[in-house]
């Protein structure tokens, strides 16, 4: 091929062929980066803090302690205003002096942590904005970063004030009222304080030894055993048998289309009125041919609802199997049948001898893919069990976590196991069994 | 013997054959038959609808009560949207990869296959935070730019196979005829490729429509989910009302089924040109 003189030629006009293929990769690189990759390294990033949604405090990661202005003004604000009124009030010079220590406790606090003038700087200004009721929303403004000292000391002072008040309350009846006030804005400052929500692998050892995963393991990996050694078996049989020459075979190929183009959940809301143990068809046609022991036993018990939930993934998925299989299947050059039965060999050890061999590759990655795809399964058992009866999987239970419990640091680190869990699938196949994933991307 | 034989084959396969058929589509007839029923009579197990009570009732009510339609327009353009978008941006990539001879070519490739098999579940906590934050939630973008995550790796995938079948030769003789490589893609390649264009874009559209844990938490309002999410959202005060849920899986399954079925012979030759996901 003309290589060399076709990149001179093209170099002359400003782009060789390796630029203008940069140049047309870049933008699928750039968005697949940035919606699939980055996420899932934020995933595990995510992973390693106590990450809950719903929590004050702990609603994003902090790598290191900080303190929250806005609600330290605020507080701060009450304190002093509070203590200065009950000053005021205060009939006699012991009265007086109970409440100014707790007044000047709060300043000292207020020196030590705001010594140097940036961080002052930012308090008042942070300090105007809550006396004009802005929220403020810059972060950067909002959050300052103090050291694991500081933190210490702040919390011890707020020990030392919470007493401090309660004794000045016992001390000065006549103030309750504001004291009260100021005790309650000291409460409030706890949550002033962001402690690093970092623990590293800890979510990890904390869900590795939990059983509700385990579970969730075992269910899926039943699921995935079950619905994939069936499909594959269902599949075979089909793509035999469409294989053939007859009438209305392309009849068959297109029904086989439709239950593998409707949602997995449409599918699962279609099954589980049929499994129904009042109205469900199929619950009821199986308990009367004893199949089942009774109706209601597929959507009740742990092992009827994997039955179910296998037997709706094989009606559904199956039909593609065969599809994929068929591809395989008419690549084998027929001749190859002809000269083995010239050779008196008959139609099973046929099968046997000469089709799974030359199909092995495409039932490796065929059953791969589907392999994959069961383990994540979501959509199915959410739908039909929503985890009833023990039936959860994996990904169920990482979705239970985040956004039921909206704990995502441990709903994080049940995703990247599961996503660990899938690769090593992945590769046992690919290095155990000789998978060639890039069988059809190679040329 | 052999006579017997030879008729018996036929008759079992036409036997295997409507067995099959049946189980196939057996399911699909039983919603059909539900959402005719009035709800006394789901749990009759006639095979023939009763005349008498039969009635559309449901289909109306669930057009009319329930923001079906609006799901099925949020699907729909979400989908177009994300099959647009990821195209778009994959046939470049994907001529790229099929055609041209650069560094890093086989790495980028098996990276994107990779990439295509991700779980959902293990993207979703920071595109949830993210999107939130954005304000994206109970949009069509919040649920577009997620989809992009497994639509965008699985159309450079589906077409960079599409690509390779494409005769070099074709694409030499028009620039020995003294085109540029971007007049060639867009003079002889572009027309070349779109069947195979059209067979992605019909593969990635059914992901895009058939997608439940995105739309699920992102998409929380009612006037902003999406037809998968909707269906199972089906909730009544006090029993689950199947007859409505039933009319609306068919409303939302038939339109699919007949164009799948019209489009049947793209859809096959795209699952089966490499294209292995399901």
């Amino acid at each position: 091929m003309p290589h060399k003189c076709r990149a001179t030629r093209r170099a002359k006009r400003g782009l060789t062929e390796g630029q203008l293929a940069v140049l047309l990769v870049l933008p699928a690189l750039i968005v697949i980066g940035c919606i699939a990759v980055y996420p899932i390294m934020r995933t595990v990033w995510y992973s390693m803090f106590d990450l809950r949604l719903n929590h004050p405090t702990r609603n994003a990661t902090h790598f290191s302690c900080s303190l929250d202005l806005e609600k330290y003004a605020d507080g701060m604000y009450t304190i002093r205003t509070q203590t200065d009124k009950a000053i005021q009030n205060a009939t006699d010079d012991q009265e007086r002096q109970s409440i100014q220590l707790l007044a000047d406790v709060t300043a000292a606090l207020e020196d030590t942590l705001f010594a140097t003038p940036e961080r002052r700087e930012q308090l008042i200004k942070v300090d105007e904005m809550v006396n004009a009721y802005q929220p403020v929303s810059d972060d950067e403004l909002r959050y300052m970063a103090i050291s694991d000292e500081e933190a210490k000391a702040l919390k011890q002072f707020l020990e030392q004030a919470k007493a401090l008040a309660a004794e000045a309350m016992e001390a000065v009846p006549s103030s309750s009222k504001q004291l009260t006030k100021a005790a309650q804005a000291i409460d409030t400052l706890d949550f002033a304080l962001v402690e690093s929500n970092f623990t590293g692998l800890d979510n990890y050892s904390k869900y590795l030894i939990n059983p509700r995963l385990w579970s969730s393991v075992a269910n899926t990996t039943i699921f995935t055993v079950f619905a994939v050694s069936f499909e594959l078996m269902v599949g075979m049989m089909l793509a035999l048998l469409m294989n053939q020459n007859f009438k209305g075979r392309g009849l068959i190929r297109a029904s086989v289309l439709i239950p593998w183009s409707i949602p997995a959940s449409t599918s699962a809301t279609i099954w589980k009125f049929m499994y129904d143990g009042q109205y469900g068809v199929v619950a009821r046609l199986f308990a009367a041919l004893g199949i089942i022991p009774s109706a209601a036993w597929i959507l009740t018990t742990r092992v009827g609802s994997l039955f179910g939930m296998i037997v709706s993934d094989i009606w559904k998925t199956s039909p593609f199997m065969a599809l994929l299989l068929l591809a395989g299947l008419q690549t084998i050059d027929g001749t190859l049948y002809e000269a083995a039965r010239v050779d008196g060999c008959g139609k099973v050890r046929g099968f046997f001898s000469i089709t799974l061999p030359l199909l092995k590759p495409t039932i490796l990655v065929s059953v791969l893919f589907r392999t994959m795809d069961t383990f994540k399964a979501f959509d199915l058992p959410s739908v039909m069990t929503n985890g009833a009866n023990n039936t959860e999987s994996i990904s169920l239970y990482a979705y239970k976590l985040m956004f039921a419990q909206m704990d995502f640091g441990s709903g994080s680190a049940v995703s990247i196991i599961l996503f660990v869990m899938v690769f090593l699938i992945c590769m046992f196949y690919i290095k155990g069994l000789g998978a060639d994933l890039f069988r059809s991307g190679k040329e | 013997m052999k006579k017997a034989k030879a008729l018996l084959m036929p008759l079992v396969r036409l036997i295997m054959i409507c067995g099959f058929l049946i189980i196939v589509l057996f399911p699909f007839y039983w919603q059909f038959l539900t959402s005719l029923k009035p709800t006394r009579e789901i749990a009759d197990i006639a095979l023939l609808p009763n005349w008498e009570t039969a009635s559309f009732h449901a289909y109306h009510f669930i057009m009319t009560q329930r923001p079906f339609l609006r799901y099925m327009f949020n699907s729909l353009m979400v989908a177009l949207i994300t099959t647009a978008i990821s195209i778009l941006i994959a046939c470049m990539a994907a001529y790229a990869l099929a055609r041209l001879k650069f560094k890093g070519k086989a790495v980028v490739l098996s990276c994107i296959l990779a990439i295509s098999m991700f779980p959902n579940i293990s993207m979703i906590s920071p595109i949830y935070m993210t999107i939130s934050q954005m304000g994206l939630r109970n949009t069509w973008w919040g649920l577009i730019i997620p989809y992009l995550s497994f639509a965008m790796p699985l159309s450079v995938w589906y077409l960079t196979t599409f690509f390779r079948t494409i005769p070099y030769e074709l694409e030499e003789a028009a620039k020995v005829d003294g085109c540029t490589p971007l007049q060639a893609l867009v003079k002889v390649i572009i027309p070349l490729v779109i069947p195979g264009t059209f067979t992605t874009a019909i593969l990635i559209f059914i992901q895009a429509w058939n997608e439940y844990l995105f739309s699920l938490t992102i998409n929380t309002n009612d006037l902003w989910r999406t037809v998968t999410v909707g269906i199972t959202m089906f909730r009544g005060e006090y029993t689950m009302p199947w007859v409505e849920q039933a009319a609306a899986i068919v409303t939302v399954t038939l339109p699919v089924a007949i164009v799948v079925f019209m489009l049947q012979k793209y859809i096959i030759s795209g699952l089966t040109s490499g294209a292995v996901k399901g």
